[in-house]
Formats: C-alpha cells, structure tokens, sequence
C-alpha cells in the first residue's frame, strides 16, 4: 500500500499531554513525519494564524476546556472552509455523532482507536478531499 | 382642608385678642360709661369669634364669663370664693388641666400667636367633651386682665391624623426604598391597554439600570421589553389582559455582572366591586438560587456516577487485575515466546471484558448507537438457553418453552440476549436455596395483553411476550415499586450495581414494549416483557446450500468494491437478486468512504483483492477496524497464495476465485452468513478454482 501519509503535514490539537503524545506516536508509526502540537484551542488558532500554509489536515480533541473543538473548528471553518478536520471524540452516542457531521468536520474518529483506525480515517479524508 | 381650619383657628384667636384689646382702650377712655356697656360689647365679640373670653379686673376678680368659657369648663363656679373667682386660682386650674402638647402643634399655635405681643400665660388644657383649647392671658395695664379659649379639639386631632399618617407614609416608603427586592407599582389605564408604572423602587430601578424619573410613567411592556426571553415578555403580557396575578422567570444581562434571573410576581390589586386597581410587581433576584440548584442537580449527578462507579469498580478492578498480571507473567516469560503469546491473548480477553463493560455502561446512559433490526424472540431464547445454564446451580431447575412459529421483533440481538441475561440473574438470585427458573416466550394474544399495552396507541395486536418466572423469595411492595430505579439494589454491596433491571427498563422502552410485574412474597417472582410484533422485513437467511435457486438474504447488507465496472454491476446485481441491499463501490477507496458514511450495518464485504491504491486485503482490513462484525468474502482472478498470489490474502480467509457462478456465490455468502448464526451449517467457504471447461455449461458471472 502506497503511504499517501509520509507527506502530510498535520496540527495535532489535544490538552491532555499523554493523549496527545499517544497520538503522535500512532502518527510516527504511520510514517507520518511533519507533526505540530497545540496544546489548545486558543494555541491552534494562533499557530494557524502564521502557519497557515503549511498544515494539511488538522487532528482536534472535541472536548477540551476554555474553547471546545467544535469552537477551533467554527473559527477555522470562517476562514478555511475546506481545510481537512478530523474531530476525535470520547462520545459515542448518536447525536454527537450527528453534531460532528453538522458541525462542518470531514471526519470524526472514536476514542478509543487503534493507529489502523486512525490511519483508516487518515486515507477517507484524503481521498474524500481528492474526489 | 386642615391648614385652613388652622388657618381660621388661629385668624379667630388673633380677632378676639385684637377685639378685647379694642374694647379695653374705648373702656380705659371712657370709664365711666357703666360696666354694662362693657360688658355688652365683650359678649358681642366672644358671640362673633366663637372664642371663650373671661375679664379680670383690676384686683383679679373674675367681672365676666361669656357663655363659651361655662361651655368649655362647666365647674368653673367651683373655683368660687366667698362667691368670688380670683385670676390666681384660675390660673392654676388652667395649669392642673394643661395638656403634654406635640412640639408641631405647639409650633402651630406658636405661630398664630406670633402676631400678638404681651402675652402672659399661654396653656393648652383639658377642655369638657374632650376639647382642647388653647388659653392665653392678657394682662392690661390699668384695666384688668384677659383670657381667651380657644377650641383647638379639632384641628389637634388631625394633626395629630396626619402626624401619625406622615409618620407611617415616611417609615413605609424608607423600607420600601431599603428592600433588596425590586417593588414596581404598576396602574392599568381605563380602557385596561396600557399599564403605567407609577413607582418603582431603588432595587428595581437598579435592576433595569435606570432612573427613577426614566421609569416612572413607561408603559410596563416598554420597561420590560429588555429581557431577552420572548416568552417571558409575552408571560408578562398575558398576565396583564388576564389580570390575574403571575410568577414570570426572567433573564436580564447586567453589563458587570452578565446574565442574571429574576422572579417576577405581579399581584392584582382590585376595588370592592372586582376592578382591576393596579399590580404590585415584586421583583426577587433567583441567580444564586438558580446556580444553587445546578449545583445540587450536579452534585446528584455525581453523587449517581460515585455510586455507578462503586458498583462497577469491582467488575473492572478485576479486568484491571488480569490485565496487570498477565502483563507482568508475559514480561516475565519473554523468553519462552509460546508461554508469553498464550498470555498476550489473556490480556486481550481481559480488555475485551473491559471494553463489554464500559459497552454496558453506555447503554444504561443511553449513549449507544442503536443499529435496529428484526429478530426472532423464540430462535433467540432457544440460543440463549445454552448460555444460561451455565449462570445457574445445579440446584436451579431451568425450564424454557418456546412458541411456535416465529415471532419477529424490533430489537437487536444484543439487547434481548442483555434483557434475558439480566432477568434470568436476577431470578436466580432471588432463589438461593435453589427453585425453578421458568423462561417463556411466545405471542400473545390480543386479548391477554396486559392493560397498559392496551390502552398504547396502535399498541392493540398481537405481541410477542419473554417471561422470567422464578420460585424465590419474592418482593415486597416497597421493593417492587423501586426495582427498575437505577442503583436500586436488594443485594449485598459489591455483588449488584443496581443497573440491570433498570436496564432491562430502557431497552424495552427503547423497543416500544412494555414490562409486567408479579411478585408474591415467599412464592417468586414473575416478570413479563411484551414487544410489539413486527411486519418489518427482518434478516433472513432462507433456503438451502444443497438447493440451487432457493437461497434468499432478505434484510442484510453488503458493499462490493470492484475495479471492472461490468462485473461490480454483475456481482451486485446477483446480490440484489438474492434480496441484499447493496452498497456498490468503484475501487477500495471508494469502498473505504462510503462504509463510513453508511450508519446502518453491513453484514457483508465482497471485495476485489487487486485493485489500484487501496487494494482489497487493506480495505478488508480497515473495514474490520471499524466494523468487526462485518463478514469478508474476497474475489480474485489471482490465486489466493503462492507466488502468483499478487497480494497475498490472510490466512483463513473466504475466497472465491473468478470467474464466479452465481449459484456458487449465493451459497458461498449463505455459508459465510449461516455459520454467524450459529446453528453450523454447511461449509461451503473452500475456495474453488473453476476450471474453463467447467464453466462452460454454467452461468459465468465474471471473467
């Protein structure tokens, strides 16, 4: 299998700091090499804000405190509508899920996931975005 | 009204005085003239003034009394001495009836006689009838003196009237300006349109953030018109043209403090004959209330989660606990690689126990995804009896009867077997000393379902009924009351989270049934669940492997992902054919997108292996990540293994070598299905390589 993810460029936005390095390291394994950390939502606008160029796809805790996911998201969606978003969220109930998809996310992941899922939800987002 | 009595009271004193004063110069420049005619003109003045007026002369005898002064003091003859009435004596009889006087009045009467000059002696005594009159006394050089009574009775009571009127006016208002709450008085207008505030207090003026004078006089509506809840408004509104009174909650944003709650209670003030006077508006701030009882709610909540996790923290201390020492033995044993695999899959069971556990949690919460479906109770109940036994000691006699014909419900799998599985433990506890565990199921007939499934709209029809009947310890009525209450619990602390029954509750509920429940203390307990039958298409696999043509999947899903469009058109035509909803994808990517967009389950995945950027195995893979449940069939025109194997596929996998006859893919798919139900039926996964002479005479799917 060709890794469409040796390439990407991804903002990794988590508050809790062993999820987030857990996630850097599925990330590692998945020959993902260009990972830039936000520690919140506040962090990751700024950081969007002189790197905009640069990330490719943005992996989002939903529930974090001070700004939620959903918040980062709002914001980022009034500049880039189309920028790749991957909302990760502990909840598992129906209408979360719809409030994800509502809410303008290209895709959503569970957690617990294993890499394999992450990478899963890596690819759909890629090729949804080539489509 | 009272200023002028005041007025006229003290005009009369000031006459009389002037008058007497008047009299007494005509009688010093012509004294001789005869007392009579003195005396004649006194009578004439006190006549004109209403005023008593008494005359001493000279020597301070009493010469003359008019009529008024025997009005005001009848026993004045008892001052009388040797027949005479001396002005020293009188003058103490004034000072025995004199009267404590209020400062104001006192004032009062000051300043009547601030025009008059030289008087000696001014008292305000007791008069007959409970008058009050004033007395002054004026000495005239050469003549006599003169006393004067006024009668004051009248005007003194109302000023002492409107004294104690002021008084409780002054007190009102000062506690109506220090009362926290916000008072508003509010005054319909005739035609009952407009309500005018007429007063409202400092707290209330605060609370809207403007001045009194910007208040008073505003249309209620207009005030209020800047709470933010449009309800509320119209609550306010309502109670206005109902004029009846209310409480409104209202929502006003303070620029400091942000967003505040208040209580609004409007009470109608009506005349005698029931019209509507005004509305006293009491304005109460409920903020810290309001966040008082989210607290209380939140500290419920988590007064609920401690008990939640009370009750599981032993089930997964004992996950945890495997977990941990396995994971400890497996470093241990690194070494012997065998021993350490064998132990990796304890681990792996273990967390798979955990993952169960918390899978019930989310279920109790509601927060599951619900993947409906039809099943069958009675095939369900039969499956689930070999699961049950081995539940219950050997002291419990289980019995499970089944009804004939199926009995189609609109429930998954999972929940019956939760719903049995937790009625069946709850029974066997309630037997300790062993009894009979009857399990039942069958339809019911209309006119044996229990009332409250009967008074259900369109709950008349047939149902299908699952009862747990046990000969244990039986509940009482207190208990039975409370036994679907989350963390209710008969049992001893650790061995019950109090969760089943009450999830038992929610699952039927969730399905549109209802429950029933006996319970004889001493005899058992007997608890029935109906569900509505149902005419939806539910999965069924139908036919026989051995019978070419007959096999049916009506009700299950697969996605094909197929790079040849003619033959992803061909496979999932066939699979139409057979009954299957079909989710049709063009390569492994697109396969990919679409199972997660799809929410509904997909029982089948029939795959290409070789296909261009995401081939077959992968997406197999991924899928399953996803979606365990989900059955893989792969096709190929390759060989499965070996070196012409271009993508080597797992091992055990199901195969079905291209070209594929459609005979052989229904009962390829029938066996893969099939053998999930559990009832082993036939095999038919070998992966067959068909050779060109063979399909000659056969229906060729694909190439």
């Amino acid at each position: 299998m060709k890794n469409e993810l040796s390439d990407l460029k991804v903002l990794l936005v988590e508050d809790q700091g062993e999820a987030r390095a857990m996630m850097r390291n599925m990330l590692v394994e998945l020959g993902v090499t260009q990972i830039f950390e936000a520690a919140n939502g506040r962090e990751a606008l700024t950081f969007l804000d002189s790197a905009f160029d640069f990330i490719d796809i943005i992996i989002c805790d939903w529930n974090m405190p001070s700004m939620s996911g959903v918040e980062v998201l709002r914001q980022l969606r009034t500049v880039d509508p189309s920028m790749p978003f991957l909302m990760v969220t502990g909840r598992s109930d129906m209408e979360s899920v719809v409030e994800a998809k509502s809410s303008g996310v290209t895709g959503y992941i569970r957690k617990p996931f294993s890499s394999k899922q992450l990478e899963a939800k890596l690819r759909i987002i890629l090729y949804k975005m080539a489509a | 009204m009272v200023i002028g009595l005041y007025f006229w009271a003290c005009v009369a004193g000031a006459f009389s005085a002037l008058l007497v004063s008047a009299v007494c110069a005509v009688v010093r420049a012509r004294t001789k003239r005869g007392f009579r005619a003195y005396v004649a003109a006194l009578e004439q003045a006190s006549d004109f003034t209403g005023n008593g007026l008494m005359f001493f002369d000279e020597n301070e005898r009493l010469r003359h009394a008019n009529s008024r002064v025997y009005d005001f003091l009848p026993d004045i003859d008892r001052l009388k001495n040797g027949g005479v009435i001396s002005l020293h004596d009188t003058l103490d009889y004034f000072y025995d009836h004199g009267v404590d006087c209020d400062q104001s009045l006192l004032n009062t009467l000051g300043r009547s006689a601030e025009k008059l000059s030289s008087i000696g002696f001014r008292e305000v005594i007791n008069a007959s009838g409970g008058r009050l009159c004033l007395v002054e006394a004026q000495k005239i050089p050469g003549v006599g003196t003169n006393v004067i009574l006024i009668d004051v009775g009248e005007s003194k009571n109302r000023e002492e009237l409107m004294l104690r009127l002021n008084r409780y006016n002054h007190e009102l208002s000062q506690a109506i300006e220090a009362a926290t709450s916000g008072i508003v008085i509010i005054r319909p207008d005739a035609e009952g349109q407009k309500y005018g505030i007429t007063f409202a207090n400092k707290a209330f003026c605060n609370i809207f953030q403007s001045g009194r004078e910007e208040i008073a006089g505003r249309d209620m509506v207009d005030v209020f018109g800047c709470i933010e809840d449009p309800d509320a408004l119209e609550k306010i509104k309502e109670i206005g043209r109902m004029q009846g009174g209310g409480d409104v909650e209202l929502c006003l944003r303070h620029p400091v403090e942000g967003e505040r709650w208040y209580d609004l209670q409007l009470t109608p003030l009506k005349d005698e004959n029931g019209k509507l006077e005004l509305f006293v508006g009491i304005l109460n701030d409920t903020t810290e209330l309001k966040i008082q009882a989210a607290e209380s709610s939140k500290a419920q909540k988590l007064e609920a989660l401690g008990q939640l996790s009370a009750g599981v923290a032993h089930d997964f201390n004992n996950v945890l606990s495997i977990i941990d020492g396995y994971a400890r033995i497996v470093s241990r044993d690194m070494e012997n690689r065998e021993k350490a695999l064998e132990n990796l899959e304890r681990i792996r069971t273990a967390a798979q126990r955990g993952t169960s556990l918390i899978k019930q949690m989310l279920t109790f919460s509601r927060h599951e995804i619900v993947h409906s479906g039809a099943v069958d109770l009675g095939e369900m109940v039969r499956e689930q009896e070999g699961l049950l036994r081995p539940l219950l000691d050997a002291s419990i006699q289980c019995v499970v009867r089944v009804g004939d014909g199926a009995m189609w419900v609109e429930c998954s799998p999972e929940k019956i077997t939760q719903i049995l599985m937790n009625l069946a433990v709850n029974a066997r506890d309630a037997m300790e000393r062993g009894g009979r565990l009857l399990i039942e199921c069958g339809v019911c007939p209309e006119e044996a379902l229990p009332e409250i499934l009967q008074r259900k709209e369109g709950g008349k029809g047939a149902c299908a009924f699952l009862k747990v009947e046990d000969t244990g310890t039986g509940m009482e009525k207190e208990v039975l009351e409370r036994i679907f209450d989350p963390f209710f619990t008969t049992k001893e602390q650790g061995k019950g989270t109090g969760l089943g029954l009450s999830m038992v509750y929610g699952l039927v509920k969730q399905a549109g049934g209802v429950i029933d429940v006996e319970s004889v203390l001493g005899e058992g307990t007997s608890i029935t669940v109906y569900l509505p039958l149902t005419d939806k298409p539910p999965k069924c696999l139908s036919g026989s492997a051995e019978v070419p043509g007959s096999i049916r999947f009506d009700g299950y899903t697969a996605l094909v992902a197929e790079d040849e469009p003619d033959l992803l058109l061909l496979v999932s035509s066939a699979l139409e054919e057979l009954g299957m909803a079909v989710l049709s994808a063009c390569d492994g990517r697109e396969a990919l997108v679409l199972q997660d967009e799809y929410e509904g389950v997909i029982d089948l995945l029939l795959t290409d292996v070789v296909m261009p950027e995401l081939n077959g195995v992968d997406l197999a893979d991924f899928v399953q990540e996803f979606r365990p449940e989900t059955h893989v069939i792969f096709m190929s025109g390759y060989p499965d293994k070996g070196q012409a194997a271009r993508v080597s596929i797992p091992e055990n996998a199901v195969f079905a070598a291209k070209p594929i006859r459609h005979d052989d893919l229904a009962g390829l798919v029938y066996s893969k299905l099939k053998g999930d139900s559990g009832d082993g039926g036939p095999d038919y996964r070998a992966p067959r390589w068909a050779s060109k002479q063979d399909d000659d005479n056969e229906k060729e799917l694909a190439q």
